[in-house]
């Protein structure tokens, strides 16, 4: 079984919980959840899938933003 | 009219010694005198040949060398067009070189230049973004019901990427 950290800047609704791993485990199959809250991600979601990492927060998307300024 | 013989006997011995003296005084003389003036006709004759044969053979060598000369002439001549040429050639590459170096030059100093002057203007837009964002998310303008909208983009974009 996968364990997967969603991090983001305040903590999720249940709804958005819910469809988020469900969305997870269609793919993955059944996985254990921790959610972390880290005001650093500014916004949006960063979702870690044992070693994978899929990175939708404001943090990151200014990152990109930066390095394609830069 | 009586013939002497006497007379006659001294009329002969007088003509041959008349005949001997002049052959010996005037005959001899005058053929050495025109056997030396044929010589030296001759000999004149001679010379006049072997002057017109040297005056033909120095027309000859003079002929050629005019010939010699202006063909020498006209091998300096080319090689000289072929240096000056060569070297135009050559001056005319290290023309297009300089030029050709100034530019790339100039224009490296320009890209450099319009590099820098676009680093720093997106250095600066940057750092406004990150300032204004930061002022935004900092301040706590962004509320809760925003957040969760951006939580609801988040999950769409993670659920495009798995």
């Amino acid at each position: 079984m996968k364990h997967v950290t969603i991090t983001s800047a305040i903590a999720l609704s249940a709804s958005q919980k819910k469809s988020l791993v469900e969305a997870i485990e269609k793919k993955h199959g059944k996985v254990t959840v921790t959610e972390e809250i880290n005001p650093a991600v500014l916004g949006g979601i960063k979702v870690n899938i044992d070693t994978e990492q899929i990175d939708a927060s404001v943090a990151h998307k200014l990152i990109q933003l930066q390095s394609k300024l830069s | 009219m009586e013939i002497q013989l006497s007379q006659i006997l001294f009329q002969i011995i007088n003509f041959g010694v008349v005949a001997g003296a002049l052959t010996f005084l005037m005959y001899k003389p005058i053929l050495k005198t025109l056997q030396n003036r044929a010589k030296k006709i001759e000999e004149g004759q001679k010379a006049a040949e072997e002057v017109i044969k040297e005056k033909e053979a120095i027309e000859v060598l003079k002929q050629k060398a005019s010939t010699d000369a202006k063909k020498e002439a006209a091998a300096v001549m080319a090689e000289a067009k072929t240096q000056v040429d060569e070297k135009k050639k050559e001056m005319m590459a290290k023309a297009k070189d300089e030029v050709k170096a100034f530019v790339e030059e100039e224009r490296n100093k320009w890209e450099n230049e319009k590099a820098k002057l676009m680093k720093q203007m997106e250095s600066e837009f940057t750092s406004a973004v990150f300032q204004v964002v930061d002022k935004v998310l900092g301040a706590g303008v962004i509320d809760a019901k925003t957040h969760s909208k951006l939580i609801d983009q988040s999950i769409k974009e993670v659920t495009k990427t798995l």
